[in-house]
């Protein structure tokens, strides 16, 4: 699964660190989010989502 | 899925590694009272090591809880759920390699394998998978 993370958080100037602490995760689940090598759980894909304003939709992509 | 923040209790987290290593000394000084030296001496040398390492862990996790790693956090009781699925799935290999090392060893002991022998090889195949499938887990996940 493709996802828009890494492009979001670096729009609004975040690091991984300091997304990770807004998700309440580990800098290096933020890392394997970005890279996706981790899909995350339907409660972590809702958090990012409110987090960045925007639907789970917007921001995850099932690969074609 | 969130992270509760335990650590910044040292205490805390200190005590089940305490309580482990008085476990490996109480388990290695019923060995010696038995008059098994080679026992004793095997839960010092499989445990400490075990217990030092689980030591550096949680002393990095509680002096840099940034850094620590899937495996601080976890002994740290502070996993997120990226380490939690690392954990299950360690876990979910070892199972699976028990029951065939525990099946392989079976057939050995009826075909005359010494059964201690046997028994031993067990335990080592489940730790050595165990510590391969969380480290080949932790950097593919």
């Amino acid at each position: 699964m493709r996802n828009e993370i890494r492009r979001l958080r670096e729009e609004v100037g975040l690091s991984q660190a300091a997304l990770a602490e807004a998700l309440a995760v580990s800098r290096q689940t933020v890392n394997s989010l970005e890279t996706g090598r981790y899909d995350p759980s339907l409660p972590l894909a809702f958090t990012i989502a409110r987090h960045f304003g925007l639907t789970i939709e917007e921001i995850f992509h099932v690969d074609p | 899925m969130s992270i509760p923040d335990q650590t910044r209790r040292p205490l805390r987290m200190a005590v089940p590694l305490l309580v482990a290593g008085v476990l490996v000394v109480a388990l290695s000084a019923y060995y010696l009272a038995i008059d098994e030296p080679d026992t004793a001496a095997g839960v010092v040398v499989g445990g400490l090591p075990f217990l030092v390492l689980a030591g550096v862990a949680l002393w990095r996790a509680w002096r840099r809880p940034g850094s620590a790693g899937t495996a601080g956090r976890t002994l740290t009781g502070n996993p997120d759920e990226r380490d939690r699925s690392i954990v299950l799935g360690a876990f979910a290999w070892t199972g699976i390699a028990a029951v065939i090392a525990i099946g392989a060893a079976t057939v050995a002991v009826t075909f005359g394998a010494d059964a201690l022998v046997a028994l031993q090889l067990v335990m080592l195949t489940v730790y050595v998978v165990l510590v391969g499938a969380f480290v080949v887990l932790s950097r593919r996940t």
